[in-house]
C-alpha cells in the first residue's frame, strides 16, 4: 500500500550514501544550542516506506525540515483473501519514517484526506510539549492543519493518531517512527530496515476470508486476531523479505504500534550486537530477545556471518505462528563452515560434510533440494476453496510460499510423506503435530472444505503428485 | 484554533443578522417531524456525571435532503454556491451539485444535502422557522432511539453506528426514504452522515475556553476517557472528535444536517 507522494523530492543537498561519522559516546552528553528558527535552512523531509527507512541525515547542522503527512481511510490486504479498512499516515501501514537531526525545528503538516469519514491528528513522541501535536493538528476531512516543535532529544520514536477513540485509531493503523538523529549522527551501517509490528481487532479469527470489520470487543478484550509486521500478514516475507548479504552490519528500528500488545523482538538465527534500549541511546550487547513497549521502539544492530533466511519474530510465539508476526531476512554470501554447519565436524572432508546435510524430517531428504514450484490446477470439481489462499495465509509463513520449508525448523512439504497420507496429512492439520523439528499447531478452526482444499493444494504444488483430498473424508476424519 | 472560530462566527453572526433580517415565519410541518419527549440524559462529556434534563423538543424525521436544499436555495438566492460569503462556507460548498440551481447525478433528490456549512445549515432551518438542535438534543435523541427496553444503549447498537461511521470512503448518502426508522420514528440517525448542531463549539470539553479550564487534554488520549462518562461508547467518541475537528464554514462530503424546533 504505497502512495509516496514524497517521491521526487530532491534535496538541494544531495544525499549520497550513508552518515559515516562514528558515535561519539565517550564524551558524554553535549549541551545541544539551538539555532534561531529564522537563521534555519528550510528543507522538505524525505520519508521512508517500509520497510525502507527514510535516509540518513546527511548534514552536520540545524534545519527546518517540513514534513508532509495525510491521513486517509482505504481498504486494503491483511492477508491473502483477507482485507481490512485501514486507517493510514501517507496511506502505508506503518506510516512513513520521519527522520531528523536533534535540534532540528519540524514544521510538520497533516492533512486528511477528503474521503476520509473521521477527524484525525498526530502525536509525535519525539516532541516535548503539550499532547504531543495532537490538538494542534485535530483535522477535519479534506482539511489541513499544521504545528511545529523542535527535536530536542535523539532517539527512535513511535507517532500515532490521537483522536478519540484512540485506541481504535492506532488499531486500524495510524502509527509510524521518527528518528531523531543525534547532533554526530548514527553508526555507519550497510543496510538499515524499518520494521513495525501492531495487531488488528478483527471481528473474525486469523484467516477468516472477506472484508474484516474492526471488533472493539475484541480490542477491550486485548484479543487480536492478528499480529503483523508493516501492516499485513507475509508484508516481509516471500518475495517481501529483506534482503542483505554476509559481512554486512544491519540495523533495524523495530517499533510496536500496538494498540495493546507488549513485543518479545527476536531474529530467529542472531544475536542483536547492540540494542538501543526503547529506542533511546542507552546500549545493552549480546542481546537474544527484546522488549518494545506498545508506543515504544528499538534499534538493534547485527553483523552477519552465516547466509541463509532469518525469520524475525514476536517470540511470544502464537502470535508469529498463529496470528502472522513472522518477517523475513534473507541472507546470501559464502558459507563460513568455521562459524556455522549443519552436521558433525569432520576433519576428512569438511566440503563434503556441507553438502551432506544431515538433518531429516518426515522423511522428505531426497528431494527437498530440487523443490518445483510450478503449480498444477487443481482437478477435484468438489474443492471450490481456494487451496492456494488458504495455503499462502495458513502455511506459508512456515513451510514457506515454495513449500521448501524452513531447514531445521519447518519440513519441507516436497515429496513430503505425511501430506501424501491421507489420515495423516488430514489429522496433521486438525490437530496439529509433533516432529523432530518441533511442533506444528493445530488448525482445527479451518472448515473441512479449507482443509481439503489446503491438502489439495499441497499435493500437486511443489513438485507434488498427489489425489486430491475430499471435504467429506475431512469430515469423518474431524469426528473420529 | 478555537479562538479563530469564535471570531469567524460572531463576526459572521452579525453579518447573517442582516442578510437574515426578513427570515421567513414558515410553520413546521408536523408529520415531518418528531417529537422526543422530555427526560434525564447524562451527556457523554459530563461535568462531574450529573445527569441534565432535556425538554421535550421536536427534530425533523430525516436529515435534510438535496430537493429539500435546492428548494431554499431557489427561495433564497444568496445561500446559493456563487452567491454565499466566504465567511460563511468555504470552497467545497454544495459542490457536488450539477450547477449553481441543478442537483445532478451526484446530488440526487432524497438524499441528504452534505457539503453545508454550519452557517448554510442554520440558515436554513431558520427559514423553515426552525433551528438546529443543540448538541445535548442531539445526542439525547440519537441515544433515546437506541436503547434497549431498560434504556440502556446496546452493545449492538453501539457496533452498529461505529459500523456506520466508520465506513471509510464508501459513499454512505442514500434516499433518505430506504432507511427504517428507530424507535422514537427518526431516521438515519446514525445510519447516513454525520449532522450539524448548533453549538457543535461549545460542548462542555471541546468548547472556546479550551486551555483556560484546564480541559485543553480531555478530548486526547487518556484524558478523553478520564472524561467520558461511557468508556465503552467508541461510537460516542467518534462523535464528539468529528465535531471538535469542525470550523464553521467547513463543507465535508460527509456532513449534513436536521433541524429542530421547539415545542410551543
Amino acid at each position: 500500500m504505497k502512495r509516496q507522494f514524497a517521491t521526487g523530492l530532491i534535496l538541494a543537498l544531495g544525499i549520497v550514501g550513508c552518515k559515516v561519522q562514528p558515535t561519539t559516546t565517550a564524551s558524554g552528553p553535549k549541551e545541544l544550542v539551538l539555532v534561531d528558527i529564522e537563521k534555519l535552512p528550510i528543507e522538505k523531509a524525505m520519508l521512508g516506506f517500509a520497510p525502507k527507512v527514510a535516509p540518513p541525515v546527511a548534514r552536520d547542522h540545524q534545519a527546518r525540515v517540513v514534513v508532509e503527512l495525510e491521513a486517509t481511510e482505504r481498504i486494503g490486504r491483511l492477508a491473502d483473501g483477507v482485507e481490512y479498512l485501514f486507517w493510514t499516515f501517507g496511506d502505508t501501514v506503518p506510516g512513513p519514517m520521519i527522520r531528523v537531526r536533534q535540534g532540528d525545528y519540524v514544521e510538520l503538516h497533516m492533512k486528511n484526506h477528503e474521503d476520509s469519514k473521521l477527524p484525525h491528528n498526530i502525536d509525535l513522541h519525539a516532541v516535548k510539549g503539550p499532547g504531543g501535536g495532537a490538538e494542534a493538528t485535530l483535522v477535519a476531512p479534506g482539511e489541513h492543519k499544521s504545528f511545529s516543535f523542535r527535536a530536542l532529544k535523539p532517539g527512535v520514536y513511535v507517532y500515532h493518531c490521537a483522536t478519540p477513540p484512540v485506541g481504535m485509531h492506532v488499531a486500524n493503523g495510524m502509527y509510524g517512527l521518527i528518528v531523531v538523529e543525534p547532533e554526530e549522527g548514527l553508526a555507519a551501517v550497510d543496510r538499515e530496515y524499518y520494521v513495525m509490528q501492531s495487531e488488528f481487532y478483527t471481528k473474525g479469527n486469523f484467516g477468516e476470508p472477506g472484508l474484516q470489520e474492526f471488533s472493539a470487543d475484541r480490542a477491550m478484550a486485548e484479543d487480536p486476531g492478528y499480529v503483523v509486521f508493516n501492516g499485513a500478514v507475509g508484508a516481509l516475507t516471500g518475495d517481501n523479505a529483506m534482503k542483505a548479504n554476509v559481512g554486512e552490519r544491519v540495523r533495524l528500528f523495530v517499533g510496536n504500534g500496538g494498540p495493546n500488545l507488549v513485543s518479545s523482538f527476536h531474529v530467529i538465527g542472531e544475536v542483536f550486537e547492540t540494542v538501543y534500549h526503547e529506542g533511546g541511546l542507552t546500549k545493552n550487547h549480546n542481546v537474544q530477545t527484546t522488549l518494545i513497549p506498545a508506543g515504544g521502539a528499538t534499534m538493534v544492530e547485527f553483523s552477519l556471518k552465516v547466509p541463509g533466511d532469518y525469520l524475525l519474530v514476536d517470540h511470544s510465539l502464537f502470535r508469529a505462528f498463529n496470528k502472522g508476526a513472522l518477517g523475513m531476512l534473507k541472507v546470501e554470501g559464502k558459507e563460513n563452515l568455521a562459524l556455522f554447519r549443519h552436521g558433525a565436524h569432520d576433519k576428512r572432508g569438511v566440503e563434503e560434510a556441507a553438502v551432506q546435510t544431515a538433518d531429516s524430517h518426515e522423511g522428505h531428504d531426497e528431494t527437498e533440494k530440487a523443490p518445483v514450484n510450478a503449480v498444477k490446477p487443481d482437478e477435484s470439481a468438489a474443492v471450490e476453496v481456494d487451496g492456494g489462499k488458504v495455503y499462502a495465509r495458513t502455511c506459508a509463513s512456515c513451510h514457506m510460499p515454495d513449500g521448501t520449508g524452513l531447514k531445521g525448523t519447518f519440513p519441507a512439504l516436497t515429496g513430503s510423506k505425511v501430506a501424501m497420507d491421507d489420515k495423516q496429512a488430514v489429522q496433521t492439520v486438525l490437530r496439529g503435530r509433533r516432529g523432530n523439528y518441533g511442533f506444528m499447531p493445530p488448525h482445527g478452526h479451518l472448515s473441512d472444505e479449507e482443509v481439503a482444499a489446503v491438502l489439495t493444494h499441497i499435493r500437486k504444488s511443489f513438485g507434488n503428485e498427489g489425489e486430491p483430498v475430499k471435504a467429506e473424508d475431512v469430515k469423518a476424519l474431524r469426528g473420529s | 484554533m478555537r479562538t479563530s472560530a469564535i471570531h469567524i462566527i460572531a463576526t459572521a453572526i452579525m453579518l447573517l443578522g442582516l442578510l437574515q433580517a426578513a427570515a421567513p415565519e414558515a410553520r413546521a410541518e408536523t408529520d415531518d417531524m418528531v417529537t422526543v419527549p422530555a427526560g434525564d440524559f447524562l451527556p457523554f462529556y459530563a461535568d462531574g456525571n450529573s445527569a441534565q434534563s432535556v425538554p421535550a423538543f421536536r427534530l425533523d424525521r430525516y436529515p435534510v435532503t438535496n430537493a429539500q436544499f435546492l428548494a431554499f436555495i431557489q427561495a433564497t438566492p444568496r445561500w446559493r454556491r456563487d452567491a454565499a460569503p466566504p465567511i460563511f462556507v468555504d470552497k467545497g460548498y454544495l459542490r457536488q451539485w450539477g450547477s449553481e440551481t441543478q442537483l445532478g447525478s451526484e446530488a440526487p433528490a432524497n438524499h441528504p444535502v452534505t457539503r453545508v456549512s454550519w452557517f448554510a445549515a442554520r440558515a436554513y432551518c431558520r427559514a423553515q422557522g426552525k433551528r438546529l438542535p443543540t448538541q445535548t438534543e442531539w445526542e439525547y435523541a440519537g441515544r433515546w432511539g437506541n436503547t434497549s427496553a431498560d434504556g440502556l444503549l446496546t452493545a449492538e447498537a453501539v457496533e452498529r453506528q461505529i459500523r456506520n461511521y466508520a465506513n471509510g470512503s464508501r459513499r454512505v448518502e442514500k434516499d433518505v426514504t430506504t432507511i427504517a426508522p428507530d424507535k422514537l420514528g427518526l431516521v438515519g440517525m446514525h445510519e447516513l452522515v454525520w449532522e450539524w448542531v448548533e453549538d457543535f463549539e461549545a460542548s462542555s470539553v471541546v468548547g472556546g475556553d479550551r486551555g483556560k479550564d484546564g480541559k485543553t487534554e480531555a478530548l486526547f488520549c487518556g484524558g478523553a476517557v478520564l472524561a467520558a462518562t461511557d468508556s465503552r461508547d467508541y461510537a460516542a467518541f467518534m462523535r464528539y472528535a468529528f465535531r471538535s475537528s469542525l470550523q464553521p464554514t467547513h463543507t465535508l462530503p460527509s456532513l449534513g444536517f436536521r433541524c429542530a424546533a421547539d415545542i410551543q
